[in-house]
């Protein structure tokens, strides 16, 4: 097809450890087309930032290969992978960490311009930097400003500024919004979004924050300890969850509705298990309130369950577990 | 316009270290003192002649106490002491000054290989520091100095390769901490090179903490040369060196003790002073301290 930007084909991302081996990322495939935004949920180390890291090669995957726009960029040497960069980036999760305390915020934006060697002289330069504060509604008073004069929203902006700079086509957003205050955090979604549609963007959107998505995405890919339990339509997902996973994280969501206080709550046991030499069968398996003897042993595969909607629950799958 | 806000806010930053170091008058008085004695040494010969008044024995001016003439008194060869000991001063300064430099720089570009690339070449070039640092930094100067001979190039040799280890461990450690960061990551992000990304992120965010460092080993180079000239392994007499006249002056201790004690309160006012100054300036520039 065409109109995918991006596919993951059998992605893999083992890190060694004095324990054993780490499945960070563990056989992920997908796809998504040009101008959407696919929402990649989780929760905290289940590998979903590792996906977006290695998509941008900051960190190599173990084997499988990532298609951009037809071409497969795992085969790309590293000291060539700089072009690949202008097409793709990154927002970071932390304004705090993500930017250099040191540069001002012109100095910040300016940088991946310098690098890419975009701007042909320091007026033109200067032009470019005060064009993209403008768009990410940072005011031009601002450009000589240090970073530990402004908040996290604002901090933020210089983040996106900085990835909106190369003209890429696809930005991978890691949680753009979780370091920030909730009163803030509307802000930057609107902001996200907004700029989605002006550039014709297409964005991986990584969140442990269901109701983030909800709001931003197309399609909705469920992981849990590297592997993806479900993925379909973002209304989809939240009118029919099929895996027992995705229906507790649905019923975390808090609303503040005094309905909701007599409203059954899907609680999950346990903890997270060890993503360290995982053992074949489904990962969720000991925490899963359904789960039974034909669970573990044997790994499963996302099915098509009709309409586009995947899951990897054996007994969705076979049809012994139905929700109403 | 532009660049005028950015001079302008690199003032202002210049002129809030300058008032956290103002509020301690400890560094202040470290700052004074170490300004009067490089100046000293500068402006040495405005004020004496020396061939006349450093090095020409006078036998009939031995031992004199402080005149008019020799406000400090003159030495065993009938030398003006405080001729010598300001020469003094511009020869400390310069073996000094000159060691920090040498060992800083090379120190730097170890350290931020070892710690930006890691992997092997970080464990081989710290295997090295080790091994360098297994001998006390003294004892390796004294090493070097009596294999190449003593001379005021060869302590500037001998010191400048001792004090390089450490400040590559210093360096290595700060830079293994940056090269983690976020900030870091997100120069990668946009395609900055290994290169840039050294010199535009991560030493401006560690150049505060090697100057207090240079200018805290500043004084320990200044006694370690003066020690090293005490033990003759420095600058040859007759060139006047606060260690080298130390030493001259033991024998005639008893009869003179302002012989001894003149240098002697030279190194420690100079070494005093430059570690205040270092002291007040690690706490001036760290922003955290408001």
């Amino acid at each position: 097809m065409e109109n995918i930007i991006l596919e993951l084909r059998n992605l893999k991302k083992y890190f060694p450890t004095p324990h054993g081996v780490l499945h960070a990322v563990d056989d992920i495939s997908l796809s998504i087309n040009r101008g959407q935004t696919l929402g990649l949920v989780g929760e905290s180390g289940c590998g979903k930032s590792t996906i977006g890291r290695t998509i941008l090669r900051l960190i190599e995957p173990t084997s499988g290969e990532i298609y951009f726009e037809g071409q497969n960029i795992t085969d790309i040497p590293k000291s060539q992978f700089k072009s690949m960069r202008k097409h793709m980036q990154f927002i970071f999760q932390d304004p705090y960490s993500s930017i250099n305390p040191r540069l001002t915020v012109s100095q910040s934006i300016a940088e991946p311009l310098i690098v890419n060697k975009l701007a042909s002289s320091k007026s033109e330069l200067n032009e470019l930097v005060l064009h993209y504060m403008e768009m990410v509604g940072l005011d031009s008073r601002l450009a000589s400003a240090y970073p530990h004069e402004l908040d996290g929203g604002r901090r933020q902006r210089i983040g996106i500024a900085r990835a909106l700079s190369v003209e890429p086509k696809f930005i991978i957003c890691d949680e753009p919004v979780s370091a920030l205050d909730v009163s803030i955090q509307a802000q930057i979604l609107n902001l996200v979004q907004d700029l989605q549609e002006q550039l014709n963007l297409t964005y991986i959107f990584v969140t442990h924050n269901l109701s983030v998505v909800k709001h931003i995405s197309n399609e909705i890919a469920v992981m849990y300890l590297g592997q993806l339990v479900e993925k379909c339509q973002a209304e989809e997902l939240f009118e029919r969850p099929m895996h027992p996973y995705t229906r507790a994280l649905l019923s975390a969501i808090l609303l503040p509705s005094p309905k909701s206080r007599n409203k059954k709550r899907e609680i999950l046991r346990g903890e997270i298990t060890s993503p360290i030499n995982p053992t074949p069968g489904c990962r969720f398996a000991k925490r899963c309130n359904y789960a039974t003897a034909a669970c573990v042993g044997e790994s499963y595969e996302l099915r098509d369950m009709g309409g586009d909607h995947m899951t990897s629950c054996i007994r969705v799958i076979s049809g012994e577990l139905k929700w109403d | 316009m532009r660049m005028k806000g950015r001079t302008e806010r690199a003032e202002g930053q210049f002129i809030e270290i300058w008032r956290r170091f103002k509020r301690n008058k400890a560094a202040v008085a470290g700052l004074v003192v170490f300004s009067f004695v490089v100046l000293m040494a500068l402006s040495a010969d405005l004020f004496f002649n020396y061939e006349e008044d450093v090095i020409r024995q006078n036998a009939m001016e031995r031992f004199q106490p402080p005149s008019a003439e020799h406000l400090l008194g003159t030495d065993q060869y009938g030398r003006d002491m405080l001729a010598r000991i300001v020469y003094g001063a511009r020869m400390s300064l310069l073996i000094s000054l000159s060691v920090t430099v040498m060992s800083t720089l090379p120190g730097l570009v170890v350290g931020f290989i070892a710690g930006y690339f890691g992997g092997k070449l970080d464990s081989i070039l710290m295997r090295i520091c080790d091994m360098f640092m297994a001998i006390p930094a003294l004892l390796m100067a004294i090493t070097i100095v009596a294999a190449l001979g003593p001379s005021v190039t060869n302590l500037i040799i001998a010191l400048s390769i001792s004090g390089i280890p450490s400040t590559a461990r210093f360096t290595r450690s700060m830079v293994l901490r940056l090269r983690g960061e976020e900030f870091v990551e997100s120069a990668r992000a946009v395609g900055t090179s290994d290169f840039r990304i050294m010199y535009r992120h991560i030493f401006p965010n560690i150049v505060s903490l090697t100057i207090v460092n240079a200018t805290l080993s500043l004084g320990s180079m200044i006694l370690a040369s003066a020690g090293l000239s005490f033990i003759g392994l420095g600058v040859k007499p007759p060139a006047p060196e606060w260690g080298a006249m130390l030493s001259n002056a033991r024998n005639y201790f008893t009869d003179h003790p302002s012989l001894l004690l003149i240098p002697g309160a030279a190194i420690l006012i100079t070494v005093l002073s430059v570690n205040l100054l270092g002291d007040g300036l690690r706490d001036a520039l760290d922003p955290k301290t408001k």
